[in-house]
């Protein structure tokens, strides 16, 4: 079997693809929709490479720059000029004196300077063979267009199979947390989803539900890619199978992250309330039914350990200070301790009522009073947008 | 109160939690007090001042039917009062 392309290989073919779509020479029709094809994988290979490049941190990018330059300048037509001054000018801008001409020479700017000038041959070299030379051999073009396209074909398999990407820009994502988002990304990104829209819609997505990733969590999630990216053809292709296997789709991930206590709460409130204030009373009058499930579901919710032990953690949260502290001072106010004094002294029983009501059989089965208080509590300490327990008037 | 409802908050708030469910207990409870025609109040200050746990639970069931609504009331009341 004749040996695949290299990867500097493939990119002299693009060249020499693009002079014959330049020069009108392509053998037929099909042959240049191919190898415009080719041509728009190969500028969306550069795309996605500054994509990542530019997510990575300060060091990973100095040593990335140069390479992902010399790629675009040795496709280094009219079209690519945009990518490859993008590429430059953010290399510059990572060498201190190139953009301030007062810091010391670094040996970092001498690389640039010897990069500088490297390209500016690569593309002296290309303008000149693109008006003296007309490439002849198509047959090598067919085989890397051949080889392309089969490459594209699996992945389009184990993406129907496995996940449908469509979900992605539908935004159907389940939540997940950050552990699950970074498997997911790259997840999508070895079964060949841009990286702009893993980006987009998977990664910088803000929700309460899905915590979003912090600087360093997201450099080392772009230098993976990276990885996976720079990985030789035949063991990508490996690592696509093997990762098929061993990362589900996002319906087997939705249904084994448990979701966020405080989209649980969200899920319920918009299930039983609607985009409206969470009225017990009037879900109770009007719409009993759905009150008795609601009953239901909350009641099972409650008892659920996993949901006590994800909302216990989620109750730890550091920020919820300013709102534990608003309770503890309505608790110890003057005017709260008053009433309550004035309350047991009018009716000196009251104390036995409670515990009646706390301990006895009106309190075994949880009723929409003490879902009231706990739901309206938790949307206050949690759910910010949600407004606690509302009434119609009696 | 269902000991599961605690279970839902760390222990350190388990105590702050109880607090609040007590004040708002106690405020519905005298408000469905204060709903009762004179007979029933006086029935309700006399059956708990008792030891009949029977009886007491029995009060509840049959007389203070709102009492859900009228916690779902102070809830509402309090945690307005703490937002401010």
């Amino acid at each position: 079997m004749e040996k695949p392309y290299s990867e500097d290989e493939a990119w002299e073919e693009a060249s020499r693809m693009k002079e014959k779509i330049n020069k009108r020479e392509a053998s037929s029709y099909e042959e240049a929709a191919e190898l415009v094809n080719i041509e728009n994988e190969l500028l969306n290979e550069l795309n996605e490479r500054l994509a990542i490049i530019e997510n990575l941190n300060e060091e990973e990018q100095k040593k990335q720059y140069p390479a992902v330059i010399r790629q675009c300048a040795k496709i280094g037509y009219v079209d690519n000029y945009e990518l490859l001054t993008k590429a430059l000018n953010s290399y510059e801008q990572l060498i201190p004196h190139l953009s301030n001409p007062d810091d010391p020479k670094t040996e970092e700017a001498y690389e640039y300077e010897k990069l500088s000038r490297e390209v500016s041959f690569i593309m002296a070299y290309n303008i000149d063979k693109s008006n003296n030379e007309v490439d002849q051999e198509t047959e090598n073009i067919q085989k890397f267009i051949q080889e392309h396209l089969i490459k594209r074909s699996r992945i389009q398999e184990l993406i129907k199979n496995k996940f449908n990407p469509d979900d992605l820009e539908k935004n159907k994502i389940p939540s997940l947390d950050k552990s699950a988002t970074t498997e997911v990304a790259k997840t999508l990104f070895i079964r060949g989803v841009k990286i702009e829209t893993i980006k987009d819609k998977l990664i910088d997505v803000q929700s309460n539900a899905q915590p979003i990733l912090d600087k360093e969590e997201k450099q080392k999630l772009f230098s993976e890619l990276l990885e996976i990216k720079n990985m030789e053809e035949s063991k990508r292709e490996e690592t696509l199978n093997k990762m098929a296997q061993k990362y589900p789709s996002f319906q087997e991930i939705a249904e084994k992250t448990p979701k966020p206590v405080e989209e649980r709460l969200k899920e319920i409130k918009e299930k039983y309330f609607g985009k409206d204030e969470m009225d017990f009373e009037k879900l109770l009058k009007e719409k009993p039914q759905l009150a008795g499930e609601f009953l239901k579901e909350a009641s099972e919710l409650i008892n659920n350990p996993d949901f006590q032990k994800a909302m216990q953690e989620t109750l730890k949260d550091p920020k919820l200070i300013e709102k534990i502290g608003a309770i503890q001072n309505f608790l110890s106010s003057k005017e709260n301790q008053e009433k309550a004094e004035n309350l047991e002294k009018k009716y000196p029983w009251l104390n036995k009522a409670m515990e009646t009501a706390k301990t006895g059989g009106w309190a075994t089965s949880v009723g929409i009073g003490t879902l009231s208080i706990l739901f309206a509590l938790l949307s206050f300490l949690l759910l910010d947008k949600i407004s606690g327990a509302s009434v119609g008037k009696k | 109160m269902d000991q599961n409802f605690l279970k839902l908050f760390p222990p350190e708030l388990q105590e702050i939690v109880k607090a609040l469910y007590d004040v708002i207990l106690e405020r519905a409870l005298s408000r469905a007090y204060q709903n009762l025609d004179e007979e029933k109040k006086a029935l309700m200050a006399k059956i708990f001042s008792l030891d009949n746990n029977k009886a007491k639970e029995n009060f509840l069931k049959e007389y203070l039917k709102d009492l859900d609504s009228l916690i779902v009331e102070e809830t509402k009341k309090i945690l307005e009062e703490i937002k401010k």
